[in-house]
């Protein structure tokens, strides 16, 4: 127990640390994330350069530093968006049940139907390629699980007595759902959110890789995996740092989201008992 | 009714896609004669109305027609029917190493647990959730192929050729022929990709099989086996590990159909042939019928899993049968 918590406590600390860099990227970078420099191109780790350069001159610890932004962010927008998404529909679908329930389910049902990388990178590539391009695509192909959950945890409060409490006391439909029951279904989606966070992280990577993301010669992580596999050759490290990087972030927010979930799911699962 | 809903998607999609495939084609094959551009467009079918070309794309789907590939002027069905293979031979290597690695693994971590192979296990297993198929492709390439001299991306070495189609998978196609070398070489070419999948696979695995089998070994049937007297390897293997494979078994469905719905980024990496290199392939050429026919087959495909897995739990678990 005591390991597991100085694991979380780590990776909280890892994930603090990211989001603090990406903002303060511009300050913080040793050099311009663009700027070209032939001359010194696929240069080795120095003191000037810590992490070497790229294939065209560029600074690759400044190229990290700079992918952290986007990579960051996305995990909290798409997060958002598929929140905003999904938690309503889920929790409508869920608490007026019926037509209504079964219509959100086969919308829920026909997305989910699609191998979900297929599916964000035909988006990303309709709605344009590109950061933006990607974060909504991701959020259109997220939304479905969180809707699921959500659906799920409002059906069994909906079975108790707070629900038919407020319902006696007056309250509307709307406002007991939002008011009474949805407080109390937060806790799996902070859990989902913590394990998604990451999970975006790494569709983004992948959504650049293939082309679709973030386009170069902005930096990211995944576009970084990318241009070093075409110089795997030449210097293997290209591509192997910045998916180093993508894996530990990752790893982090899903340790995070894990002991979240046992910390709360006993808990949970003493109530129904 | 979702069945359609699928079927309409996946013609929406293809038609919102941004570029004008006949322009694209054009552009390749380098005809500049307007009248020509035009000849082709009527030929596609793509100078009708929107509303026309759905209702003829839904009477083809009916009758298994999905059309025919822009880019390589054959029956869609056809480009499956070669690409499939493919994909499948790969989701068996997946599956085969997914379960290879998951399997002893989680038996090891449940039964020594908070052991320091149990956490080893466990950080790897995060890791392996974590990590993007991708990279795992291009560090297992890193490793074997560059550093230790073994096979390269692609489903056989140049100076092979593929073995006459009977199934289209050249290992079996090949053992059918009688020719050794190259069964040997296409098994060979089948361990990296396959691994990377199968890493990526084992990790959710390894820890659903962990819990549902510490879930196990703590509840009371188990406490009767040994006081029964069983011997501990018979408790586990008989009782324990039998009743957790429920729970791992319906994720592992999921996972063959993900497997079989085309891993886009491994496949891309390893350049395999299979469905995965065609639906990217066909979205970057705005190619509408390949990219309809393998979207709508892959998620066929993948809900054909989905289903299977369902009522499979209810075969397995007859607790479930009876609620």
């Amino acid at each position: 127990m005591m390991r597991r918590s100085k694991l979380t406590m780590l990776s909280a600390g890892v994930v603090v640390a990211s989001y603090v860099i990406a903002l303060l990227a511009p300050y913080i970078a040793p050099y311009n994330p663009n700027t070209l420099n032939l001359a010194l191109k696929l240069g080795p780790p120095s003191w000037a350069h810590l992490l070497g350069l790229d294939q065209v001159g560029r600074d690759v610890l400044s190229r990290l530093i700079w992918g952290a932004q986007v990579s960051m962010l996305i995990g909290i927008i798409v997060v958002v968006l598929s929140v905003a998404i999904g938690l309503p529909l889920g929790a409508l679908a869920a608490y007026y049940g019926g037509r209504i329930d079964e219509i959100i389910m086969r919308i829920t049902d026909i997305i989910m139907s699609f191998p979900g990388l297929v599916l964000a990178i035909l988006f990303a590539y309709i709605l344009g390629r590109g950061p933006i391009a990607a974060f909504i695509a991701l959020s259109l192909v997220n939304w479905t699980s969180i809707a699921r959950i959500i659906r799920g945890v409002v059906l069994l409060e909906k079975e108790k007595e707070y629900t038919t409490a407020a319902q006696v006391l007056g309250k509307s439909s709307l406002s007991t759902l939002f008011g009474e029951v949805l407080p109390n279904s937060v806790q799996p989606v902070i859990v989902w959110g913590s394990m998604s966070l990451g999970n975006a992280i790494v569709s983004l990577a992948g959504l650049s890789f293939i082309g679709v993301g973030v386009q170069p010669p902005t930096a990211d992580w995944g576009v970084m995996v990318s241009d070093g596999y075409s110089y795997m050759v030449d210097d293997p490290w290209l591509a192997i740092i910045p998916g180093l990087v993508i894996i530990v972030v990752a790893m982090c927010f899903n340790i995070i989201g894990d002991t979240l979930q046992d910390a709360l799911d006993p808990k949970q699962r003493r109530e129904m008992i | 009714m979702v069945i359609w809903g699928t079927v309409t998607i996946t013609f929406l999609i293809a038609r919102v896609l941004p570029s004008n495939p006949v322009m694209l084609y054009v552009g390749q094959a380098q005809i500049t004669d307007p009248k020509v551009i035009a000849q082709i467009t009527h030929q596609w079918g793509l100078d009708r109305p929107l509303y026309v070309q759905y209702i003829a794309y839904f009477e083809n789907i009916l009758t298994g027609n999905l059309g025919t590939s822009y880019t390589s002027q054959r029956a869609v069905i056809i480009d499956l029917q070669t690409r499939m293979p493919a994909t499948i031979e790969l989701s068996i290597f997946a599956l085969i190493f997914t379960l290879l690695i998951a399997i002893p693994v989680a038996i090891v971590s449940a039964t020594h647990k908070n052991s320091p192979f149990d956490h080893a296990g466990r950080i790897f297993s995060i890791a392996g959730f974590s990590a993007p198929s991708f990279w795992i492709a291009i560090m297992l390439l890193l490793i074997f192929f560059r550093e230790l001299g073994f096979v390269g991306p692609g489903r056989l070495s140049p100076q092979f050729v593929a073995p006459p189609f009977v199934t289209g998978m050249y290992t079996i196609d090949a053992l059918i022929a009688g020719n050794l070398p190259v069964f040997f070489d296409a098994f060979e070419h089948l361990i990296l990709p396959g691994l990377t999948l199968g890493l990526g696979g084992s990790a959710v695995t390894m820890r659903l099989l962990r819990s549902s089998m510490l879930e196990a070994i703590n509840s009371d049937y188990i406490r009767t086996a040994r006081m029964k007297g069983l011997r501990e390897r018979v408790v586990i293997y008989r009782h324990a590990f039998r009743n957790a494979l429920i729970p791992m078994t319906t994720y592992v469905g999921l996972l063959i159909g993900g497997f079989l719905s085309g891993a886009v980024l491994t496949e891309t990496i390893f350049s395999w042939n299979g469905m995965g290199q065609y639906t990217i392939n066909a979205i970057f050429a705005n190619d509408f019928p390949a990219l309809q026919g393998v979207v709508l087959f892959e998620a066929f495909i993948f809900a054909g899993a989905n289903l299977i897995v369902d009522l499979a739990y209810g075969i397995i678990d007859p607790r479930v049968r009876y609620a």
